[in-house]
């Protein structure tokens, strides 16, 4: 932990805490893993009603969590934690070696875990808006813009869907458990505080300001509205006509 | 000379039409083959009513047209499981063992699904499209009362 190399730097400031995660990318992850039992626990229970309102919430979150990550908060920013497969695979390699420069955010490898996750996210909500149950009963907002066929497709795939998140899940939380017992690196305490101690000074990420939050808030929401609403407009571009 | 001709016509014809009955009743995979199609027919004027409802002036040809499909279909139903087409046949089925275990349940579920469809036949045939919206939840109902405890996954 930081007192060895405290020691050695002889600095003081290292030990003070950075602010790493700001507020939006915390609520964004905590509240990702609250829905994702509740959206399987109502699909398994054929709460459907439910099941779809969750869902918007998720689509709200995954939409306003990319435009985050475009103009959001340094440490939030897909350019600023996505790295080449060369730097990931360079990492990776030195995983069991010495430490080297710490990193302040994302390492390579949790990068991928993000994008990863959001984009199955992105998609498990896609195929959810356009599928339907057995019964005729409950469908997606979006599920009158498709045929039969498929919308009994996208509800396969959303199915495929929830299994193939549940690993990638698994994987992310494997690896946080790697991080704590082999490196003793805690990446938890941090998501839920928002700062992180390094044993060397380091910059501090950059947050966004405000105005850039209500935007991206503004936005996503609007995104659910126009989904909710049954998505006007889209029918004219979809390849496949009802 | 004509009329053997006619005859063994006649005669191949029905050994033909026999034939396909039999293969159909014959075996068990065909049997669940036929029951998934039927069952998309029901889905499909299911969607197509759902989807038709979903607009703020229904076009009352299509409301019936699929009103007619599901009113045709639901007396059927129940026939459609013979014993032996289940999971034990090895073929991808949701169907139950219930069905066979408590037939007289099954049955009644089915029942419910033929008066839901011949309700909405009677509604779409007023012409009236809020008619038909009235009568509608009750076939998604009487599908989901049976589903729930006859159709499993596949």
């Amino acid at each position: 932990m930081p007192a060895t190399n405290d020691a050695v730097m002889g600095g003081g400031s290292a030990a003070a805490p950075v602010k790493l995660w700001d507020l939006p990318v915390r609520i964004v992850h905590w509240t990702f893993v609250a829905l994702l039992p509740g959206l399987w626990w109502t699909a398994e229970n054929g709460d459907l009603d439910t099941h779809v309102k969750l869902g918007m919430i998720m689509l709200i979150l995954v939409v306003f969590r990319i435009l985050w990550g475009l103009v959001g908060s340094s440490s939030a920013r897909f350019a600023k934690f996505l790295r080449g497969p060369i730097t990931v695979a360079r990492y990776v390699g030195g995983l069991f070696g010495k430490e080297g420069e710490p990193i302040v955010g994302h390492n390579p490898l949790g990068a991928i875990s993000v994008v990863a996750l959001l984009l199955l996210l992105g998609t498990q909500v896609i195929l959810g808006l356009f599928a339907q149950d057995t019964d005729g009963l409950f469908s997606g907002p979006l599920n009158y813009l498709v045929g039969y066929d498929a919308a009994e497709a996208a509800r396969e795939w959303h199915e495929l869907g929830f299994n193939v998140i549940l690993g990638v899940v698994v994987i992310h939380v494997v690896a946080i458990l790697f991080y704590l017992a082999v490196k003793r690196d805690n990446l938890v305490g941090p998501m839920i505080t928002g700062r992180k101690r390094y044993a060397v000074p380091v910059a501090a990420p950059t947050m966004a300001p405000l105005w850039r939050l209500a935007l991206c808030l503004a936005l996503a929401f609007g995104a659910g509205w126009w989904v909710w609403s049954g998505a006007p407009g889209l029918a004219a571009v979809l390849p496949v006509p009802a | 000379m004509t009329k053997p001709l006619i005859g063994a016509f006649l005669a191949v014809a029905v050994a033909a039409v026999a034939g396909a009955t039999i293969a159909v009743a014959a075996t068990p995979a065909e049997t669940i083959t036929i029951r998934q199609n039927n069952f998309k027919q029901i889905g499909r004027a299911q969607k197509s009513l759902s989807d038709e409802l979903k607009k703020p002036a229904p076009d009352v040809a299509v409301l019936r047209a699929s009103a007619q499909t599901l009113a045709t279909f639901a007396p059927q139903v129940n026939r459609w499981f013979p014993r032996g087409s289940g999971k034990e046949t090895g073929a991808k089925t949701g169907a139950l063992p219930a069905i066979w275990q408590q037939t007289p349940r099954f049955n009644a579920s089915a029942a419910q699904f033929v008066a839901a469809a011949t309700g909405l036949q009677r509604a779409a045939a007023t012409g009236d499209a809020a008619r038909v919206r009235a009568a509608f939840p009750a076939v998604g109902a009487s599908c989901k009362g049976c589903h729930d405890t006859f159709k499993g996954d596949k």
